[in-house]
């Protein structure tokens, strides 16, 4: 017993073990830090490493031991040449080496994602390890054959080494490490074996020093991958943090940008410039759906965005050129990449443009070059509005899932901005109206006849509601004669200035016109019709209906455009009569001929002129309040005087009504013939 | 109100949803203004979303036919039903517009003329 400790003591080995300690202790400080998740296969090294260090450790025993005790630690030293030790330290050797190669392999993999190196790998170490367990048992082997071990090992070397020299920044994603590691490996282990083939594997003194220092090659680029994934974890946590800052800046001044005055330019460019920061890009860009083309337009770029498609020469030639180019051209959805991402409404993610075909104009061109690209479409409502997308141009930085979580983030917080931003400006589009339309209530207010006409064998009332502020109605009862009154009710298109200023066109021309001679109401509706047609706009067109009433002849001219027909309700016979004549609104052909139609009133008969706002006046059921009802009313209180049928009407109409919104104008002008 | 553009080989189809009143007829206008510098030659506007019309938006309807009319490019409109159909027919304008009864039917007649 005394003599296995003392060889154990003795042993080259013993170095070994402290370096091995000091690994160990290394491994469990890196698996503490719990982020460390992708250290799992370094874990494993480590395993591996005490196993195989362990057994290089015990195997000794398992063979004959020397005769004599040695008694000090030079006399083990000399003894041990006489136990062969040679076999037992190359099959640990071997195995070691081996796993090692096949760990690097592995470790490789995770980058490149290719295990293609399997199979030979395999092959050629399992048959080393078999020749050397079977030269262990059996001693078949010549002593000198023994350094042809090397022959496996400088395999492993070379194979490993091949495959890490495979790796380009190019070709794949985060080579940074295994550029690093590569040089320094390979020399390291390349003058391990030299050492070793030069020295023999059964010097046990060159073996004491020599094992330890083979460890501490892995232990450095243990290290490394330490120090590389615990920077990349910080970055991350610190691209998180940054990712939450720029996101709440940005919610901040958009917030401000809205509430000072809205410019979508100003917001779009703000968008742009912010995604540009945050993601460290060297371009963004920001493009809205045309819904009209079907195309994308480029609302705002900042810093150097390549169109990501061919350009002819041309354009290629001067880097203006190709901004210029790219600002102006819209592009189709569907189409190029930014197309395609407004098309399926998904991320494009292109980490490096130089394994997508979609990218194949941006990798030759310097002016063109893309390394990377991300395009967010920016939904809404299932609705897509635009596209936001970053590019870089650095052949050393390229997008990561981060930055794709960020844009994502972005793309969320920018549609909605563009929603509401549209929404702000047409409510504020619509509030411009609305002081329009106070302006123009303020004209109309000077164009209804403050006070009806007093004659005697007439009597007559008006009312006039304007459904938001102003009304497109116009009245208006002008005293032409003795003995003669015109009416007229006019319904203008539209509202706010625009109509008011044709009602008063519309005013003067009747006021100019009916004084004349031998007027008639079609003449009156003839004139006036030229006189507005083609001097303003076409949508402003009005529905009118004329009339004129001889007191002494008791005739009544009437002449319509469009409006609606005139409502009379005969005293002697208790009906209803409607007149109308043929022809389109006014305002929009020049030439329109207008008719006119006579008839004649007894005593009580009462006229009605109105708008569309009365007998379409709705209720919250969206029920029409109807000419029927209009005329029942009008029944009911036939004997009363204008003002009171003017009031019931009224009432009547509201109580209908209820509570819902008044939709339209809503004007009306009753005489009662009273003589 | 919400407008929608469909091609229908060279026709271009404009589906009107909502209503068309004083605030939003404009937006009918400038569309097809745009689409006119746009040399599109051929449309048919669709009201068979539309159930509320107002004096702008006829005003509107009668602002495009012209325009379309005096460049002598073609326009139907087609779907015209309940108080769309009231008002227009109210106002006489039945004749004045192209009309026609479904958005197949404008397509046929956009290429039989």
């Amino acid at each position: 017993m005394l003599n296995i400790i003392e060889i154990i003591l003795s042993s080259g080995i013993w170095p070994s073990v402290f370096v091995l300690t000091l690994m160990a202790g290394y491994i469990a400080r890196i698996s503490r830090k719990k982020e460390l998740k992708s250290l799992n296969l370094f874990r494993a090294l480590g395993i591996i490493l005490a196993i195989t260090s362990l057994s290089a450790l015990l195997l000794p025993l398992f063979y004959k031991l020397p005769a004599v005790a040695p008694t000090s630690l030079y006399g083990a030293l000399q003894n041990m040449r006489y136990w062969d030790p040679a076999p037992f330290y190359i099959l640990p050797l071997l195995l070691l080496y081996s796993l090692m190669s096949l760990i690097y392999l592995l470790f490789l993999s995770k980058f490149t994602k290719k295990r293609s190196w399997g199979f030979i790998f395999i092959l050629v170490n399992m048959l080393a390890l078999l020749a050397c367990v079977f030269d262990g048992v059996y001693d078949f082997l010549p002593n000198w054959s023994r350094r042809l071990y090397v022959l496996p090992n400088l395999f492993n070397i070379f194979y490993v080494s091949y495959h890490y020299y495979q790796v380009s920044k190019y070709n794949t994603e985060r080579s940074g490490l295994v550029l690093k590691i590569r040089p320094e490996f390979i020399r390291i282990n390349l003058l391990l074996l030299f050492l070793m083939v030069v020295f023999g594997p059964d010097n046990t003194s060159f073996l004491a020093i020599y094992l330890p220092v083979s460890f501490l090659v892995h232990f450095w680029v243990l290290y490394q991958v330490e120090q590389r994934l615990w920077l990349s974890l910080k970055k991350q946590q610190n691209i998180q943090k940054r990712n939450i800052k720029s996101l709440i800046s940005f919610m901040k001044t958009i917030g401000t940008a809205i509430s000072e005055k809205v410019e979508v330019e100003k917001v779009m460019d703000f968008v742009v410039s912010s995604a540009l920061e945050a993601t460290r890009a060297d371009g963004a860009v920001i493009l809205l759906v045309d819904e009209f083309e079907d195309e994308l337009k480029v609302k705002s770029v900042k810093g150097e965005f390549p169109p990501p498609y061919n350009v002819n020469n041309n354009v290629k030639a001067k880097a203006s050129n190709l901004a210029t180019f790219f600002a102006s051209t819209p592009i189709p959805i569907g189409e190029t990449v930014l197309g395609e991402a407004a098309a399926t409404g998904k991320i494009i993610f292109i980490p490096n443009t130089k394994n997508d075909p979609r990218m194949v104009h941006n990798v030759k061109d310097d002016l063109l070059h893309i390394s990377s690209l991300i395009a967010v479409p920016l939904i809404l409502n299932n609705k897509v509005l635009g596209v936001l997308a970053v590019v870089s141009r650095r052949y050393d930085f390229q997008f990561t899932k981060d930055h794709y979580a960020q844009m994502e983030n972005f793309g969320d917080y920018t549609s909605m901005t563009i929603n509401n931003l549209l929404l702000t400006v047409q409510l504020l589009e619509k509030q411009e109206m609305e002081r329009e339309v106070g302006i123009a209530a303020e004209i109309q207010g000077q164009l209804l006849p403050h006070r009806l006409p007093q004659v005697s064998s007439i009597s007559m009332a008006a009312y006039s509601l304007p459904a938001k502020g102003v009304s497109g109605d116009y009245y208006d009862v002008i005293n032409v004669k003795k003995g003669n009154i015109m009416m007229v009710m006019c319904d203008v298109a539209g509202k706010g200035v625009p109509a008011s200023l044709v009602m008063v066109m519309i005013r003067t021309i009747i006021h100019l016109v009916s004084h004349q001679k031998n007027m008639t109401v079609s003449k009156i509706m003839e004139i006036v019709n030229w006189g507005i047609a083609g001097k303003v706009a076409l949508d402003r067109f009005a529905t009118m209906s004329l009339l004129s009433y001889d007191f002494y002849t008791q005739i009544l001219d009437y002449s319509n455009a469009a409006h609606h027909p005139l409502l009379i309700y005969r005293a002697a016979k208790d009906v209803f009569e409607e007149m109308d004549t043929e022809g389109i609104p006014i305002g929009l052909e020049k030439k329109t001929k207008y008719n006119q139609i006579a008839t004649k009133l007894e005593k009580d008969d009462i006229i009605l002129l109105y708008t569309d706002g009365i007998i379409e006046a709705m209720n919250d059921k969206s029920e029409q309040y109807s000419l029927e009802a209009l005329q029942s009313v009008l029944r009911e209180v036939k004997n009363l005087q204008p003002e009171k049928i003017k009031s019931r009407i009224i009432e009547d109409i509201s109580r209908f009504v209820g509570k819902a919104r008044q939709h339209d104008d809503q004007t009306f002008l009753i005489m009662k013939i009273t003589n | 109100m919400e407008l929608k553009i469909r091609k229908h080989s060279e026709t271009y189809i404009i589906d009107v949803n909502g209503e068309m009143d004083l605030y939003n007829s404009y937006k009918l206008k400038e569309l097809v203004m745009k689409m006119l510098e746009k040399k599109v030659e051929q449309f048919v506007i669709n009201l068979e979303a539309v159930d509320y019309i107002d004096s702008s938006g006829i005003g509107a309807l009668i602002y495009i036919c012209s325009t379309i009319k005096k460049m002598n490019l073609k326009l139907i409109i087609c779907n015209i039903h309940g108080s769309v159909k009231k008002v227009i027919e109210l106002t006489k304008l039945m004749g004045y517009f192209p009309i026609a009864g479904t958005v197949d039917e404008a397509i046929q007649k956009m290429t039989v003329v």
